[in-house]
């Protein structure tokens, strides 16, 4: 009886260094044929506008209106790279050499030679649209940057 | 005696918050770059290859034709375009790209963008830190850390190499409809935790008098 007595374990705490209470992920998720409803629209985006040759795109700019609106009704939170994809004006799937053009532009007035890195620091990736709208990503700026879920340890799948 | 400080962290301040997240069915880059068999040894042949020989062209004042190099040169070679296609589009094209070292966003379409162009390309990732070595090898002239090589004569021995190293690229999302299951992900993030006080909650009451207050006033 006395071993047992000893072996009582020590409760382990839950908060980590940072003073951060750590809480077990959970199993499942609420809403999730919200979610599914939007990756069938922009499923069936990325096939019409892949497989069409429509330079309109209207039915595919329309699923993704679609997608849009019910993502902001339900509070629906899409991935970056999603959003990335999408043209916010015309709401577009953006894909290169149909309907997007990529370029890194770079607007320094005073260009030294000698001063290359200076230089990229500014550079800016351009994405512009068919339509008109331009996505600037000031990638000189922080070459090293990454996304909060591209940090290893905070995506996880279910 | 334990310090303040550690006394002050056995209080939480946050706690860990999840918050669900659709993640796109077509970027998965896992899956878009080809994978390599052997990443060190196709370093080595693209080193000995091509960045020695472009490095004695550029000290005796000469271009490679073969090699392109910058993010808008290649960019703008593989786009396709509406004019008839180049002399040089038989050619196999290989495009190497560090991407354990760039930003995300720059080489998230370039992967699509070889499988739409009209041009045969292989692409192959590096590995990790190569983008010094391109620094070493191209010096001033702008790279964005990718190079795409012509097969032509001189590197054909070359391209035989790599390719027997790297694995096709498929797309199928571009050629066919294949539905993908929601890839639903959770998000770990934090959140402040708001204690309750004695004067927060005193101060609830007073709201609910000022509102009662006013609709009495308007009524």
């Amino acid at each position: 009886m006395s071993g047992l007595i000893g072996k009582t374990k020590e409760k382990k705490s839950n908060i980590d260094s940072e003073g951060t209470l750590r809480i077990p992920a959970p199993k499942n998720i609420g809403n999730k044929e919200h979610y599914q409803r939007l990756n069938y629209l922009i499923q069936s985006s990325a096939f019409l506008s892949a497989q069409i040759n429509d330079t309109d795109e209207s039915l595919s700019r329309n699923y993704m209106k679609n997608m849009d609106a019910i993502r902001k009704k339900n509070q629906l939170a899409l991935s970056p790279q999603v959003k990335r994809q999408v043209c916010k004006k015309c709401h577009r799937l953006l894909v290169p050499g149909r309907n997007l053009e990529m370029r890194i532009m770079n607007n320094t007035k005073k260009i030294r030679k000698r001063d290359v890195k200076a230089i990229r620091k500014s550079d800016i990736l351009t994405y512009q649209c068919a339509c008109g709208e331009r996505k600037n990503f000031p990638i000189g700026k922080d070459p090293a940057y990454q996304l909060h879920l591209e940090k290893p340890g905070n995506l996880i799948s279910i | 005696m334990s310090s303040v400080r550690k006394e002050e962290k056995r209080v939480a301040k946050r706690r860990q918050v999840y918050k669900p997240i659709l993640d796109n069915p077509f970027t998965n880059e896992g899956k878009l770059w080809p994978h390599v068999t052997d990443q060190n040894l196709v370093f080595q042949l693209l080193e000995e290859k091509v960045l020695k020989r472009w490095k004695l062209l550029q000290e005796v004042g000469k271009d490679d034709a073969c090699v392109t190099v910058g993010f808008n040169e290649i960019v703008g070679l593989l786009s396709p375009r509406d004019t008839e296609t180049p002399s040089d589009a038989r050619d196999e094209y290989l495009l190497f790209v560090c991407t354990k070292d760039l930003p995300s966003v720059l080489i998230s379409q370039i992967p699509i963008l070889c499988e739409i162009s009209r041009l045969t390309v292989k692409l192959v990732q590096l590995p990790r830190f190569s983008l010094a070595r391109f620094e070493d090898a191209f010096k001033d002239v702008k790279h964005n850390g990718m190079c795409l090589v012509r097969a032509d004569d001189h590197y054909k021995n070359f391209a035989r190499l790599i390719a027997d190293k790297v694995e096709s690229l498929s797309i199928p999302w571009l050629h066919s409809a294949e539905f993908q299951r929601a890839p639903v992900k959770l998000v770990a993030t934090t959140a402040p935790i708001l204690k309750k006080t004695a004067a927060s909650d005193a101060k609830k009451p007073q709201k609910q008098q000022q509102q009662q207050q006013q609709q009495q006033r308007s009524s």
